[in-house]
């Protein structure tokens, strides 16, 4: 009778610690299926030209005289198509949104600005996904 | 007797120039107002009202408590009377008249009434038996007394004369008026005497008596039954006999001076006038000035005249003075707190102790009133000369949680008083003022500024203090961690690319207001010029915090080491491709 009753709670703590891990490895699972979908920035660099899907000339300063300036990123892997954005920051001050297409399986894309007398000073492009977070924070100056 | 000549002469020399003056003005203005009412009904009230004022002063002194009290009422009453019942000879008199003839010139008018011309129509009238009045107007105003005038206003000839008193004529029972060269009025109705008069008088000697019982008016009756020329005026009726005494009659009625003695009579009588009012007003004046000496004291404030602004009076003696007066009684009673005021002239004040004694030349008094006592006469005063120093206010003891947000006052006012060669000296660096914020909590705080926290110079000390608390609002600080970004400036040769930037620390830790820093994304460093760099190297460069409303935490440096890289630039600048 003991030795019936002692069986009993140990099947039920198997069935209980057995259904416990269970949902601990779904929601686990499912964290990590979210997880990657998210699109993984390889590169993100600022540069004066983009030939040939290549940037070329980066920098961490740029002049005037170069006209435009480019945000040049590569992403791999790209699980799905989604938007990223490309935020152009002078002082602390947002100056262009960039929203930008990523398809799979992997994508590069770049963003410009034009460069004007009044540009001049600290920047900075904050690489963001369609969630708003910041993947990646590139800085430079704009100067003569 | 040389007492007496003695009271004599201290009374001649207390006599001012100024005390003549008004005398004599006064005299001046009662002569004129007797020339210029005289012989009016207004004149002859006036007397009467002075005579009534005798009347009750002497009753007054024989203590006729009653007698003095209905004089009084009666003088009053009259003083109102003359104003309303004889307002229009006073209009006539003041109207008629130019300035110069109210202020300078005597009545001697130049004659318009054709006397010669009334004079023979009179005495022609006389001979044929044709009763007449006519009556010449004087300064009274008769609009009042006589009635039923028809207006004519044609000027007088012998003809015009005759034929208004002719028999036949429906006017011919009244009075005519004269006045100038002007036939003013005919049929005219005159008061009826209601005195007795002889039987041998009719209805036209009893109207001239009455005209001129209430009036200055020249009445000029020819009787109608005897062809008598009769004149009346003032309390007389004369009869007469000729064209020359009416003639001298009319003329002396218009103020005309027929003769030389006539003349000399009218200058005595303007001089006895003059005197009588000289005299008048000076009993007046000596009534009012010299009449029962009187003494009273009155507590009167001093003033400080000339005082130097830049000096203060740190205290003195005494606020007030005593002062004792003397004086006729009239004008001691008049007296005023206000009309005495004590001056003191501060111009030859210096730094330090005073002593400036009360002279009978720092007080003001009404004339005729004289000083007799200063009590005290002497007036001590501390003198300092304060200077106002504007110094910043420095809190302290704030907790390093909390940050001082703003403050209603960041400058203090100190008033500071010392020694002179001192306190000229005293410069707001050397004065602290300190706002002990080991209290305050986060909101507003009403802090004073505690005398033992505002350090000075020695021997200088604190007169007021301005103000002597401040609100001061605290905020909670956070804290958050920054990354480090270069600035950079200037132009780097076209042949080289910056291309890799290393910042130590990248980040920092500031402190602040959150809402300040909620808007703080980055902090930068301060402009780093690229002209001179063609190779890769380091700097150590300041953080550009300077201004902003946030510190950087007690662990780290406002100062940022950054490497940098340079490579020759391979092929043309994008822009130029």
């Amino acid at each position: 009778m003991q030795v019936g009753m002692i069986m009993t709670i140990e099947h039920k703590n198997i069935l209980f610690f057995s259904a416990f891990f269970y949902i601990v490895f779904l929601l686990f699972s499912q964290v990590f299926s979210q997880e990657s979908k998210k699109p993984n920035p390889t590169e993100a660099v600022i540069c004066e030209v983009v030939k040939d899907r290549t940037p070329q000339n980066q920098a961490a300063v740029f002049s005037i005289s170069a006209g435009k300036i480019f945000c040049f990123t590569n992403f791999d892997p790209v699980p799905e198509k989604t938007v990223i954005c490309h935020n152009w920051f002078r002082t602390d001050i947002l100056n262009t949104k960039i929203k930008l297409v990523l398809n799979p399986p992997k994508w590069s894309t770049f963003s410009s600005i034009q460069l004007r007398e009044s540009d001049k000073g600290p920047w900075r492009v904050e690489v963001t996904d369609s969630d708003g977070n910041i993947l990646n924070t590139l800085r430079f100056s704009i100067t003569d | 007797m040389s007492a007496a000549l003695n009271h004599i002469l201290f009374f001649l020399l207390t006599i001012r120039w100024q005390d003549i003056a008004d005398i004599a003005l006064n005299s001046f203005i009662l002569f004129r107002l007797y020339i210029l009412f005289k012989g009016t009904k207004v004149f002859r009230m006036l007397i009467g009202i002075v005579l009534l004022w005798f009347c009750q002063e002497i009753a007054f002194s024989l203590r006729f408590i009653v007698t003095s009290l209905v004089i009084q009422g009666i003088t009053a009453v009259s003083a109102l009377i003359i104003i309303v019942v004889f307002s229009n000879e006073i209009r006539s008199v003041f109207q008629a008249k130019n300035l110069k003839a109210i202020l300078w010139e005597f009545p001697r008018k130049t004659i318009q009434t054709p006397v010669e011309i009334i004079a023979d129509s009179i005495f022609e009238m006389a001979r044929k038996y044709c009763g007449a009045l006519i009556v010449f107007p004087g300064k009274d105003d008769l609009k009042e007394i006589i009635q039923n005038g028809l207006p004519w206003d044609g000027l007088v000839s012998k003809e015009m004369i005759m034929s208004i008193f002719w028999y036949g004529n429906p006017v011919h029972d009244g009075a005519a008026v004269i006045q100038g060269d002007r036939v003013t009025e005919v049929g005219v109705i005159l008061p009826l005497s209601k005195r007795n008069l002889p039987a041998s008088y009719g209805t036209r000697h009893r109207a001239a008596k009455g005209l001129i019982e209430v009036s200055d008016a020249l009445v000029v009756v020819v009787s109608e039954e005897r062809g008598s020329v009769l004149a009346a005026k003032g309390n007389r009726l004369n009869v007469l006999y000729d064209k020359e005494e009416l003639e001298k009659e009319l003329l002396e009625h218009a103020g005309v001076q027929v003769r030389q003695q006539g003349d000399r009579k009218e200058k005595l009588s303007l001089c006895t006038a003059g005197l009588i009012c000289m005299l008048c007003v000076t009993g007046i004046w000596f009534g009012i000035t010299r009449g029962l000496n009187t003494l009273i004291a009155l507590e009167v404030p001093i003033e400080y005249m000339n005082r130097d602004s830049a000096v203060k009076i740190v205290s003195a003696t005494i606020n007030t003075v005593r002062v004792h007066l003397s004086g006729s009684d009239i004008l001691i009673k008049s007296v005023r707190p206000e009309q005495v005021r004590v001056k003191i002239d501060l111009s030859k004040a210096v730094i330090g102790h005073n002593s400036f004694p009360i002279k009978k030349e720092d007080i003001t008094l009404p004339p005729g009133i004289f000083l007799t006592k200063i009590e005290p006469d002497v007036v001590e005063m501390k003198i300092e000369s304060p200077v106002k120093l504007e110094v910043p206010i420095t809190c302290i003891n704030l907790d390093p949680a909390l940050e001082m947000i703003n403050t209603s006052a960041a400058m203090a006012y100190l008033h500071l008083s010392g020694p002179d060669d001192l306190i000229k000296s005293v410069r707001p660096e050397e004065c602290q003022v300190k706002a002990d914020l080991s209290k305050a909590v986060e909101g507003i705080n009403t802090v004073p500024v505690m005398k033992e926290n505002i350090v000075l110079p020695p021997a200088i000390t604190l007169k007021k203090l301005e103000p002597d608390t401040i609100e001061i609002k605290v905020g909670r600080l956070i804290s958050k961690e920054l990354p480090i970004q270069a600035d950079w400036t200037g132009k780097l040769d076209e042949r080289f690319i910056l291309t890799e930037v290393r910042i130590s620390p990248e980040k920092i830790l500031v402190k602040g207001n959150p809402r300040i820093l909620e808007n703080f994304s980055t902090i930068y460093t301060e402009k780093i010029p690229l002209d001179n760099i063609e190779k890769s190297g380091n700097l150590t460069v300041k953080l550009e915090i300077n201004g902003s409303k946030i510190k950087i935490a007690p662990d780290f440096q406002d100062k940022a080491e950054v490497r940098y890289v340079i490579r020759e630039r391979i092929g043309g600048i994008a822009g130029y491709e």
